[in-house]
């Protein structure tokens, strides 16, 4: 028997095809809430057309990593077949639960995305940890609670008998996922397939050609490859794919320093952080657990914009409303030395009484430098390589640990002669 | 730890003192990532990195983030070496260690864990490695789900995560670490 596909159309992709129990699944109230998350916050302010949502990218997410899927499939079948036990059920189950993980993996965002995830309860577990919880632990609570008749239950499932504990074990990064462990690369890595869709996606909606690299020929070059320190496979490429990854890595370095990190992005998030605590109770969203995850579901962008519209928020949401944002007066370069440390600090002290706001552009494209992704050998019988070693743009990616200095757009001209008056300046344009 | 301390400084100053601990042996990045997970795990240092579960063992790539910042403050040197399927990095200690791990007021607390975790795992493997904190990473994660396993689970876990390793030999791994303590697996 046939069974019936549905294609949505896709910007990027051009169709994204589902079956009924993918569908199914989309239809879930806890899903359709991704087309009220905005994917990039209050990045609009910015770039007009930075207006999609969670809910495209998380069906982009799901395409992508069965491109992925399929193509280590096609290429290393037979590593799976030999060293993993896969048949042709056990590719075709775990292709499935790879889907699965991959559309339900941002179920869990809160409203307009990372911008206001700081807002998050703490919560400890007791192995020297004490951090706020993340979305993707308020992705797997959703699951648990609210996919777990449609995943479990669903007649489709009768062949695959999976286990909402198996969608999110692969979310989590846990052991719950066994055999499946080989995969998780595809849902979080270097080379994932969140990162492989939201470039393209956010480069498209945001009308800027900095995301964008060769992604089909990435598909068509992604292997397992044996790890140089160790007896396991890796998600890699091959050695003809080393320069796409290398696209990869720029476009993502490209998209933060022009997108993400764009000077008034970044103040935005600081004022839509603000306004949006003056609205939560304690100032924190409801935690992941008990009855407080449904509290946390019924927060999306509608009832933020509602509630700003309504006159809440404070000033921090006037200021959005009025795109009357903070302005830069300083910052220091990408990679600031010591004498650009003391000299952003001269110029904290400098806007004494003008209540500085510090942000900070840490959290940055680096890891991918950092976290080398391994190159299949060129030559029969050759050497894993790693893309640090290939490559002399990787080898030479630094970490961004750029400081900017903010005041109210009143106190601009006044915090810019003082920034002035300091020897040895570094002042925006 | 010293609460007003940030947690960067530590986590330099740890990943410094593991290195400096290990000299005159050098640590490729996998035994860097496993025994910073052990002293996380095992000995309750509170790192804050935020482990997962892949085919070669438990990992964050934050490490790797504060291992890089390490190298660029010139507490720890890396130069890539050639192993028998590629390449790989050897991580020793730099000019600058004693400082970066002076920087954090805390460390003192943890030299006898650093030096434990040392004494215990620093001459393993990277397979050894991976395969001990598969073993303990499988452990924790039925543990903190209210479920208890067996010896043979916690293998039968790991050896499909791992296909290459002999069952035997993941099975001894399992019993010393459970003689240690350091799994509850039944």
């Amino acid at each position: 028997m046939t069974v019936k596909t549905f294609e949505i159309r896709c910007p990027v992709y051009g169709f994204i095809s589902l079956d009924p129990w993918e569908r199914e699944i989309i239809e879930q109230p806890a899903f359709q809430r991704l087309r009220r998350i905005r994917q990039l916050g209050w990045t609009d302010a910015v770039y007009p057309g930075a207006m999609h949502t969670r809910f495209e990218h998380s069906l982009g997410v799901m395409h992508m990593a069965s491109l992925l899927y399929n193509g280590v499939q096609e290429r290393c079948g037979d590593i799976l077949k030999t060293e993993y036990q896969y048949d042709e059920a056990g590719i075709s189950r775990y292709r499935r639960l790879v889907r699965l993980a991959a559309l339900l993996h941002d179920v869990g965002h809160g409203p307009f995305s990372h911008a206001v995830e700081e807002l998050a309860p703490y919560n400890g577990d007791g192995e020297g940890r004490r951090r706020r919880y993340r979305h993707e632990e308020y992705s797997t609570a959703i699951i648990r609670k609210h996919f777990r008749d449609v995943i479990e239950n669903h007649p489709a499932n009768a062949n695959y008998r999976f286990t909402v504990d198996d969608v999110c074990g692969l979310i989590e990064g846990k052991a719950a996922a066994g055999s499946a462990a080989i995969w998780q690369e595809l849902i979080s890595s270097q080379l994932d397939a969140d990162r492989m869709d939201y470039l393209l996606r956010d480069s498209f909606h945001s009308g800027v050609e900095y995301g964008r690299y060769d992604w089909r020929r990435l598909v068509n070059s992604v292997e397992l490859v044996p790890d140089s320190e160790s007896d396991s496979w890796r998600l890699g490429v091959s050695d003809g794919g080393r320069h796409v990854a290398e696209g990869l890595i720029i476009a993502r370095y490209m998209m933060f320093s022009q997108v993400y990190f764009h000077k008034a992005r970044v103040i935005l998030d600081y004022h839509l952080h603000h306004a949006v605590e003056a609205l939560l109770p304690q100032g924190v969203f409801p935690a992941p657990v008990g009855d407080e995850l449904d509290e946390y579901i019924a927060w999306d962008d509608w009832r933020v914009l509602g509630l700003f519209s309504e006159g809440q928020g404070g000033e921090h949401a006037r200021r959005l409303k009025d795109r009357n944002f903070f302005r830069l007066v300083y910052e220091t370069p990408e990679i600031p030395s010591v004498e650009d440390e003391a000299q952003l600090e001269a110029a904290f002290l400098c806007l004494d009484g003008l209540n500085p706001v510090r942000r900070e552009a840490r959290k940055s494209w680096y890891k991918i430098g950092s976290d080398d992704l391994p190159v299949a050998a060129s030559n029969a019988g050759g050497r894993t390589m790693l893309l640090s070693e290939c490559s002399s743009i990787v080898r030479q990616m630094a970490p961004s640990r750029s400081v900017r200095l903010y005041v109210s757009k009143e106190d601009r001209s006044v915090a810019k002669q003082r920034v002035a008056a300091l020897p040895k300046e570094r002042t925006p344009s | 730890m010293n609460t007003q301390e940030p947690r960067a400084d530590l986590r330099l100053a740890t990943i410094s003192a593991l290195v400096k601990h290990a000299a005159p042996h050098s640590l490729g990045r996998t035994a860097v990532m496993k025994l910073v997970y052990f002293l996380q795990v095992l000995h309750k240092v509170p790192l804050g990195y935020d482990f997962r579960i892949y085919t070669y063992g438990p990992y964050d790539s934050q490490v790797l983030e504060d291992l890089k910042v390490a190298e660029l403050k010139g507490a720890v040197k890396s130069s890539t070496v050639g192993y028998a399927v590629g390449t790989g990095y050897s991580i020793t200690p730099g000019s600058e260690a004693d400082a970066v791990v002076a920087r954090s007021p805390s460390i003192s607390e943890f030299m006898p864990k650093i030096s434990s975790v040392i004494n215990e795992f620093g001459n393993r493997s990277a397979t050894d490695l991976e395969m001990a904190s598969t073993l303990v990473f499988v452990d924790r994660t039925e543990m903190s789900s209210g479920r208890t396993i067996t010896i043979a689970d916690a293998v039968r876990k790991v050896k499909e995560m791992k296909p290459r390793l002999e069952p035997i030999r993941i099975s001894q791994e399992a019993t010393s670490l459970k003689g240690k303590g350091h799994i509850a697996a039944a």
